[in-house]
């Protein structure tokens, strides 16, 4: 475990297997618990979701709309929440090239994933029912619009328990931003405890609590060799102290894992072009980090590490990454440098690792945004549409799924729901959405509650 | 446990919004009565699909996809058979919204039942009937704790664990009492000790951090920009002094539900606050949105919701908010039950209640008005002897006058007021000019101008009268009121109209003045007369949304009409409008950027005036007046004599406290332009009873506020939302308490129905309150409740493990006046909860979740409980009560989102005062299971997971209180390594080392004295050494774990 970079993917996760002595990050009280699947074969072992938070404009992304170009300018009459006397057509301010073997149309906003349309299954008519962040940030992590329930990560590991047991089943790769919503997006809920988001920064500390206080090694451990022997005779001084035996155990996993997950997230040892290719060593603080945050996501999932996501980067203190009511131009354009290249990368990455196959990369916000404008170059909240695309892990590559019109406004052809994009990602991972359940408040609680249909155009 | 909450989207789901939105409200309110549970006139039920296609006695009324062949279409559209019989005729709309729907399908959704049928009626009411926790109390039952638990141990042959020693048995009270490890001396007995323990202040910050659990406290709204819940602390407080204080819980219920209604509100007069409306805030410290509640009214609908969820949960131990969509599936909560409260709550208001009683102000209040009346009599003499020069200073300003002879300053003065550019006809100085060029024509036009204006606005304007004060400051005033400058060489700020005024005696005083709910036919606008300052605001509140975006603040000091726009139209949704000074608006401080002016956000005042509100359709607002310049063309005379009598009449009169709104007009004119004595200087007894007003003024502190919720004008029963769409309204839901469980009997109230409430919930006829409190008590010190699922007690809750005892127990709590603190004292001097908590044999298999108590549970110390046991051992914990909360600690901070750093040790105070921020709580604590504070939780999970570990190995917290521990120890005097062990497990275990543990940790200070290159001989007085073994001993489990 000392030289992890050179050591292949299957070789890797056993080693971390073995050094975990039989004990999970996972608590120890709760090991004997089974998981709740899977409950068909999986398309994917592991999913990255690349959290776009504010809303990325669609059709200035992945869903053109030329009808607007004629419109630019004139005012604009939709009957939605936004109408009002003062609004205008606005045209894409980016062009759009087609791309690959299929020919899907990406706007200049992001080069780097265009390379890869031929991977993605691009679903243009998502409809989501919220043009607000928070509820819209809810209900895309937990299926609900209000705080309380299991994020999708919470529920997956719940439906597959942890590949590696030394490492927590769910990480949330994040700055120091909190999206609308608050840090109940991520939360497990009324799931247990072991299947909420351990958080990983980017910057200082990667993990709460996991640099050790004592600088030498030596004192941490003779602390705790007095602390195991006390705590032992304490322990055997009660009959059926089940719950200290396994607070002891956790302290030798807590031992562990300090230098395990610092190696996970070592990319001392990555090649420089990795780095480079993730943009690592960019200028560029907020570019390099997000390219740090997705190498991690790499790493992490090779692993064994079954749901990572990556927030994005929120340079301009508005209430999300791509909220922009105005300065769109300008804004857009710089959020996607940050981003574009390292997710480019991380799709390479994957595929000559031979893990996307097995990896299902989702990138999605939790709404789009308006046809037309209140503010100069600016666009507001769109649920009506959006589009979120996905790749690897069982998905259909060069598939552009759904339809909206001409305006960019309404899904006209295959509507996805937030409940069936959640169907569709349980289903690759070999999970019934209609089988994944908890029993709390008094029933069988779902992720997709009683909705929810796999998107079966998707599925490769 | 979290609540089911099935929220808009969720209940409406694609394809049936048609028929929620469109169809069924109009079945509802246009066929139901006929053709619905009650009655099935020609043997039709129109109440759900099935119904419509069998039909009644003409056949079928529903073909699904063909709406030319159904019946119902037919009746609807009058062809052959005219229905709803002897009403209107349904719009064309709804007519077309039929078929469309029966073309699509007719989709009625499954699992959204039509209102309660007759079999769910019955059911309902037999289950309110059978269920044991709905069943009346058996009273008089004498059952002690030990007799229950003894019985149901012999019944399933357990043994009883022993006694637990002595010193365990403290460790677990003091916990238990307190939430902090023991201090001092062991009293006399353990009785003595118990005692002492439950007068210890440090119970009340611990059973208020239990309560604060279930009203998901916390002091920031969350969502998106994590909005302040103004003084939520003093709710904290107020739980804290009720816990301590053992105020009764029935008038603790009272006042969570209705404190600001009770007659005789509870008041502390020690330290002068008026304790019963605090109660209110619970209703406060939910999540919520800011966003505005016309488009997304579902914001409006969870706050309410969720207040919903966290009452029925906490006092009634029910899942209530289940029925907004459809009929509780379990429980006899039907949907209109779930209204009926919804109906109590939204007919209240969210308010900001001062809870200052007089005495905190008064002295300094009347000392005010003293000095201001004689600030009044100096500035009339200065004035009135002001009038001796006016009519010259005025003949100067006259084409060819002369200022020879005059004070050159108030020639000046009275040049630049009188020959300002283009002033508006209603300034003085508009007057002026027109008669210096025209004496006659502008009588004339003025005269035709005040006539157009007065027509104008008795044409188009609808007073709107009725307003409520609130607030320490507000005062009604008679024309001629003034304020006293805080500051600077000015004495007043201005001379009024007779209105309504914050500031009369001090810009500290707070207050806010609301208008009633609007009418049912709207106007589009409505406009108040009315100024401010210092982030005073104005707006208008719909559907009760707090922390809306449209709220205005105030930028002149001067009254004109302010125009708002009524966006609600038509009595969809409650809307009032209200005017604010800064603590009584809860959007402030608001989000970054919104406030220009930063350091207003600093500043203690905030002020506005009130002098009338209208109601419009023209866009606008009434015209100013020009009555107080007619007195100008009623005499004869130069422009300088008729202003000069004008003037001379407004003072006079003034100075004889019969001013009219006229009058102050001009003296507001003359003092805004300087042409009135307004400085300190202006002689020295002045100057003398202005340092005086000043002084005491500065002494005011700003009155103490709190959210919650407050009653104005009659209540209303608002419409049951089918299907939970907040655009499909069905019949009117009765204010009333869940009727298959209280009764079918509305409230009889012209109110919101609250008091009503509140004594519904603490009435004879409501067995579930005492039960649940009780229950409650119990799984604090039992560390489970006899009924396991704490906020469940329906159907699908656990059944109690001790039925009788609960009972007992529920009763006695009753009869013992609703006493916390003697139930509390019952429970643990039984010997059950004496007992040794190593469980006897057999009794982990026969047992396991020990719910027969053969012996006491051992349990992980809470996250507060384990912060501060650290500041115990390290001694830095302070005993300070009470107030603002401070930061958690954040390596990160982010201002933007108010999620702000605070010291690593919180200034050494008890984790109850720790700030629970919403939007990203205390890290430590949630590490150790603080729960999420979205909704009511009166049972927090137990987790036993290795980021616990990690927590207490590398917590820069923990790590610097090992640190201040070790100081205080080596500082503690001289000794040896023996020494420094023995002092260790006092402070941090409260006992001796036994040898073993001695040698044990000598061992391990001596193993770290070399790693740390300590010599020998200065490991004893090496705080390094000592941190690194005070840090293993705060990890031991021991220390961890309450036996």
């Amino acid at each position: 475990m000392n030289c992890p970079g050179q050591i292949r993917t299957l070789t890797r996760r056993a080693a971390l297997g073995l050094a975990s002595n039989g004990f999970g990050w996972v608590a120890f009280s709760s090991m004997q618990a089974q998981a709740a699947g899977p409950h068909h074969a999986a398309r994917a072992k592991n999913v990255i979701l690349l959290f776009m938070p504010g809303g990325v404009s669609h059709m200035e992304s992945f869903d053109p709309k030329p009808k607007l170009e004629e419109l630019d300018g004139k005012p604009a009459r939709l009957d939605n929440y936004v109408a009002g006397p003062n609004r205008k057509w606005l045209r894409c301010l980016w062009k759009f090239r087609r791309y690959g073997q299929c020919g899907a149309p990406v706007s200049d906003l992001f080069p780097h994933i265009a390379r890869h349309v031929d991977k993605l299954a691009i679903v243009r008519s998502m409809k989501s029912s919220f043009p607000l962040h928070a509820r819209g940030n809810i209900f895309l992590h937990t299926g609900r619009n209000v705080g309380g329930y299991p994020s999708l990560g919470s529920w997956i590991t719940y439906g597959l328990g942890s590949e590696n047991r030394n490492l927590p089943g769910y990480v949330l790769l994040r700055d120091a931003y909190v999206p609308p919503g608050g840090i109940e997006n991520f939360s497990n809920g009324f799931l247990p405890a072991t299947h909420q988001a351990t958080h990983i920064r980017d910057e200082g500390q990667p993990v709460d609590h996991i640099v050790p206080a004592d600088h030498d090694a030596r004192v941490q451990r003779a602390k705790l060799d007095a602390l195991l022997e006390q705590d032992r005779w304490f322990a055997a001084g009660r009959r059926g102290g089940d719950a200290v035996e396994s607070a002891i155990a956790n302290y030798e996993m807590a031992y562990r894992m300090q230098s395990l997950v610092p190696d996970v997230l070592n990319l001392g040892r990555e090649p420089a072009a990795t780095r480079r290719m993730y943009g690592l060593e960019s200028t560029d603080r907020a570019q390099a980090a997000y390219g740090l945050q997705c190498l991690r996501a790499r790493r992490l999932v090779e692993s064994g590490v079954r749901f990572v996501e990556v927030t994005c980067p929120n340079l301009f203190g508005q209430n999300g990454t791509w909220d922009q009511h105005s300065g769109l131009k300008n804004d857009h354009e710089r959020n996607a440098f940050v981003t574009d290249q390292a997710i480019g990368a991380l799709l390479t990455d994957l595929e000559q690792r031979g893990m996307l196959d097995e990896t299902l990369v989702i990138w999605a916000g939790e709404f789009g945004r308006t046809p037309d404008s209140g503010n100069g170059d600016g666009r507001d909240h769109h649920p009506f549409c959006f589009t979120i695309w996905m790749a690897g892990g069982g998905v259909k590559g060069g598939v552009t799924y759904g339809e909206t019109d001409e305006l960019g406004n309404e899904v006209v052809r295959d509507p996805v729901s937030i409940h069936d994009f959640h169907a569709t990602v349980l289903h690759l991972l070999g999970l019934d959405h209609t089988r994944l359940t908890y029993r709390f408040g008094g029933r069988e609680q779902r992720l997709t509650d009683v909705h929810g249909q796999v998107i079966a155009g998707i599925v490769a | 446990m979290l609540p089911i909450v099935l929220a808009p989207a969720v209940c409406a789901a694609a394809g049936t919004d048609l028929f929620e939105t469109r169809v069924r409200p109009v079945l509802a309110r246009s066929c139901y009565a006929c053709h619905g549970p009650e009655k099935q006139l020609s043997g039709l039920r129109v109440d759900s699909r099935a119904a419509l296609v069998a039909g009644g006695r003409r056949g079928p009324a529903l073909t699904p996809g063909k709406p030319e062949e159904s019946l119902l279409v037919k009746a609807v559209r009058h062809e052959g058979l005219e229905m709803p019989l002897g009403g209107t005729r349904l719009r064309d709309a709804d007519i077309a919204a039929i078929e469309e729907w029966i073309r699509g399908g007719a989709v009625w959704p499954a699992g959204n039942p039509a209102p309660a049928t007759g079999s769910v009626d019955d059911r309902f009411r037999k289950l309110a009937a059978v269920h044991w926790a709905f069943r009346p109390l058996r009273a008089g039952s004498a059952l002690t704790i030990d007799e229950a638990i003894g019985e149901r141990l012999r019944q399933a042959g357990l043994a009883k664990a022993a006694p637990a020693p002595a010193p365990v048995l403290r460790r677990r009270l003091s916990y238990v009492l307190t939430g902090l490890p023991p201090s001092g001396e062991p009293a006399a007995t353990y009785e003595a000790e118990v005692d002492r323990m439950l007068s210890s202040p440090r119970l009340g910050e611990h059973w208020a951090r239990h309560w604060m659990d279930l009203m998901r406290y916390g002091e920031t709204r969350g969502y998106e920009w994590n909005y302040e819940i103004t003084g939520a602390w003093h709710y904290r407080d107020y739980l804290i002094r009720a816990f301590n204080a053992d105020v009764p819980y029935d008038q603790l219920v009272r006042e969570h539900i209705a404190g600001d209604l009770l007659a005789r509100p509870r008041v502390n007069h020690e330290q002068r606050i008026i304790e019963s409306p605090i109660g209110t805030a619970f209703y406060r410290l939910g999540e919520a949105g800011h966003d505005d509640c016309i488009q997304f009214r579902e914001i409006a609908l969870d706050v309410v919701d969720n207040q919903i969820d966290t009452l029925t949960k906490a006092f009634l131990g029910l899942t209530v908010s289940c029925a907004r969509c459809h009929d509780h599936k379990i429980d006899p909560v039907g949907t209109v039950d779930y209204y009926s409260l919804y109906s109590i709550l939204n007919s209240s208001r969210p308010a900001t209640h001062t809870i200052d009683t007089p005495e905190v102000s008064r002295s300094l209040l009347e000392r005010l008005e003293a000095v201001k009346a004689e600030i009044r009599r100096e500035m009339a003499g200065l004035w009135l002897s002001e009038l001796k020069d006016l009519p010259r200073l005025l003949r100067a300003q006259e084409p060819g006058g002369t200022a020879s002879g005059l004070d050159p300053d108030r020639v000046r003065a009275w040049h630049r007021a009188l020959a300002r550019k283009d002033p508006k006809m209603e300034d003085p100085a508009h007057a002026w000019q027109a008669m210096v060029q025209d004496a006659g024509g502008a009588a004339a036009r003025y005269r035709a101008e005040a006539a157009g204006r007065a027509a104008f606005n008795r044409e188009n304007f609808e007073p709107f009268p009725g307003w409520q004060p609130a607030g320490l400051g507000i005062r009604a005033s008679g024309a001629g009121e003034f304020a006293i400058e805080p500051f600077g060489p000015r004495v007043i700020t201005g001379v009024y109209p007779g209105g309504v005024y914050t500031h009369t005696l001090s810009q500290k005083l707070n207050g806010a003045w609301r208008s009633p709910v609007l009418p049912p036919k709207r106007r589009k606008f409505v406009s108040v007369r009315a100024m401010g300052g210092s982030l005073a605001s104005r707006r208008a509140v719909v559907d009760n949304c707090a922390i809306g975006e449209g709220y205005r603040i105030f930028e002149a000091d001067e009254f004109s009409w302010h125009r708002m726009e009524v966006r609600a139209r038509d009595n969809e949704l409650p809307v009032y409008l209200e005017l604010l000074t800064r603590s009584d608006n809860p959007r402030i401080p608001d989000r970054p950027g919104m406030i220009k002016d930063l350091h207003l956000l600093d500043s203690p005042r905030s002020y506005f005036g009130f002098a009338g509100a209208v109601m419009h359709d023209v866009a606008e607002p009434p015209r100013e007046s020009l009555t107080h310049l007619e007195r100008l063309f009623e005499a004869p005379g130069t422009p300088a004599e008729r202003f000069a009598a004008a003037i001379s009449q407004a003072v006079e009169r003034w100075a004889r406290g019969e001013a009219n709104d006229d009058d102050a007009r001009w003296l507001d004119w003359m003092v805004r332009n300087g042409l009135l004595a307004n400085s300190a200087g202006a002689s020295p007894r002045l100057a003398g009873l202005v340092d005086r007003y000043r002084m005491a003024e500065q002494q005011l502190a700003p009155p103490r506020v709190v959210e919650g919720l407050a009653d104005a004008g009659p209540g209303r029963d608002f419409p049951v939302l089918l299907a939970g769409n907040p655009k499909a309204f069905g019949d009117p839901a009765p204010r009333r308490l869940l009727r298959y469980l209280f009764g079918d009997e509305p409230f009889a109230t012209t109110g919101s129905g609250r008091l009503e409430l509140a004594n519904a919930l603490v009435g004879n006829a409501n067995p579930l309150t005492a039960r649940v409190m009780v229950n409650r008590v119990w799984g604090h010190i039992f560390g489970r409740g006899l009924v396991a699922t704490a906020d469940n007690f329906g159907i699908l809750g656990d059944r109690p493990s001790h039925p009788e005892l609960l009972d007992a127990l529920a009763a006695r709590f009753i009869e013992q006046g609703w006493s916390v603190k003697k139930l509390i004292r019952e429970m643990v001097l039984s010997d059950a909860f004496r007992r040794s908590s190593d469980p006897p044999a057999g009794a982990a298999s026969a047992d396991p979740a020990n719910a027969l108590l053969s012996h006491y549970p051992l349990r992980r110390l809470s996250g507060e409980q384990l912060r501060d046991s650290i500041l115990a051992a390290s001694g830095s914990l302070r005993t300070e009560m009470y107030g603002p909360s401070v930061d958690p600690y954040r390596d990160k901070p982010q201002d933007y989102r108010r999620l702000f750093s605070g010291p690593l040790d919180g200034n050494g105070r008890r984790s109850v005062y720790i700030k629970i921020t919403r939007m990203e709580g205390p890290r430590f604590l949630e590490i150790f299971d603080y729960p999420s504070p979205m909704a009511a939780r009166g049972a927090r999970d137990v987790t036993n997971v290795p980021s616990q570990a990690l927590a207490m190995l590398n917590d820069p917290f923990v790590l610097a209180e090992a640190g201040a521990c070790a100081r205080r120890l080596v500082e503690s005097g001289p000794g040896g390594l023996r020494d420094r062990v023995r002092g260790l497990f006092l402070r941090v275990l409260g006992r001796e080392p036994s040898e073993e543990e001695a040698a044990r940790f000598g061992g391990l200070a001596a193993e770290l004295a070399s790693l740390h290159r300590v010599p020998r001989d200065q490991a004893a007085m090496s705080v390094e050494v000592w941190k690194d073994v005070a840090h293993a001993l705060f990890n031991l489990k021991e220390f961890l774990y309450l036996q």
